[in-house]
């Protein structure tokens, strides 16, 4: 037996699915993690906060070996392809949660409780001095949580609107390999990625 | 068989034999990988693609004479001890013949390479394929450059 809160909420939720602000939205909150190996931490470090500032984007964590970026989601795949440009990529993680649903009921709920907030003001103006103490305790419960609820909605818009983009550096040795010592087996002496490429010139 | 008939059998004879050595190379030549060109160099079979990838069959005296788990150790041990990165390996099989297949990386002025390196043992020789270039390049014609050292186990 579907209750008629159920249903109101059901109906809240198609509304809500069906205004142009929610159209717009990404529904994925994205996450995502690589590991650079790169020549000069500190120069590509510079060069993805440039880029994610001139996209719209900024920096959560600036730390000796880490980077934390917020990116607009729609500029986030480009700006992947442009960080991971910058270094040999030795790990990578992507997550993405679909937090639009969660949205959705956390939006109606504010809804109903704002409207709630209204009638609860109209009865402490017509309830006498001894109701309302209690109205007021009410009150002040509904707008904490109306102001949580405002809290939440607010961080996963942001999720929604930003995606997340770590990295971490380590640092790539660009020693050019070189044979101390002289093998016992001759061939081996002659394997050598230079004389590869010298006998190509 | 007339005159006429001679003349014009002599004609595309010449005409055949005037045409350019690397593409008689690349129809004639299995080892070529696809997508290249065989280089002229001297005593090699050597094949070159448009952006620069090179590679190279070679051989050696199997000195002192071993097997091919004996010299896959000792290339590996080498190369890596010379400096260069492991980045995979594996075994390459021929319709003939077994071998290994090393795949290192090395910097190469700002740029990393990426080389390969086929190895197969038979009798008293040692047939070293190579191939090497910059590792997103390289990437693009991998396929390419193994199935052509696995060809290679078959001709030789």
């Amino acid at each position: 037996m579907i209750k008629p809160h159920n249903v109101f909420l059901l109906l809240t939720l198609m509304l809500c699915l069906s205004t142009p602000a929610f159209a717009s939205l990404p529904s994925m909150a994205m996450n995502s993690s690589f590991t650079l190996k790169v020549d000069d931490k500190e120069a590509v470090m510079d060069r993805l906060v440039l880029k994610a500032e001139a996209v719209g984007g900024y920096f959560l964590v600036l730390s000796d070996q880490k980077l934390i970026l917020n990116i607009p989601q729609p500029q986030a795949d480009r700006f992947i392809q442009f960080a991971i440009a910058q270094g040999r990529v030795l790990t990578q993680t992507q997550n993405s949660d679909d937090i639009h649903t969660q949205l959705m009921v956390k939006e109606s709920m504010l809804k109903s409780k704002q409207t709630m907030l209204k009638k609860y003001m109209t009865v402490l103006k017509e309830s006498d001095a001894a109701h309302a103490v209690s109205v007021e305790q009410a009150l002040g419960k509904l707008v904490y949580q109306i102001e949580g609820l405002k809290g939440d909605i607010k961080l996963m818009r942001h999720r929604l609107d930003f995606a997340r983009i770590s990295f971490h550096f380590r640092f790539r040795d660009r020693t050019t390999p070189s044979a101390n010592q002289a093998s016992s087996f001759p061939w081996l002496n002659r394997m050598k990625l230079p004389n590869l490429l010298e006998s190509f010139q | 068989m007339n005159t006429t008939s001679l003349g014009l059998l002599l004609l595309c004879t010449l005409l055949l034999s005037g045409c350019p050595s690397s593409t008689k190379h690349l129809e004639g030549n299995t080892w070529v990988p696809q997508g290249f060109a065989a280089y002229k160099a001297a005593k090699k079979q050597a094949a070159i693609s448009p952006e620069g990838i090179v590679y190279n069959i070679r051989h050696e005296k199997n000195e002192p004479f071993a097997g091919l788990l004996f010299w896959k150790k000792a290339m590996k041990k080498r190369l890596l001890d010379t400096g260069y990165i492991f980045v995979a390996e594996s075994d390459i099989q021929s319709k003939k013949q077994k071998g290994y297949l090393l795949e290192l990386a090395a910097p190469v002025g700002k740029q990393d390479f990426t080389w390969l390196i086929a190895l197969y043992v038979v009798n008293n020789k040692l047939h070293i394929v190579e191939a090497s270039g910059e590792e997103k390049i390289f990437k693009q014609h991998r396929q390419a450059i193994v199935d052509a050292a696995q060809k290679v186990g078959d001709i030789l």
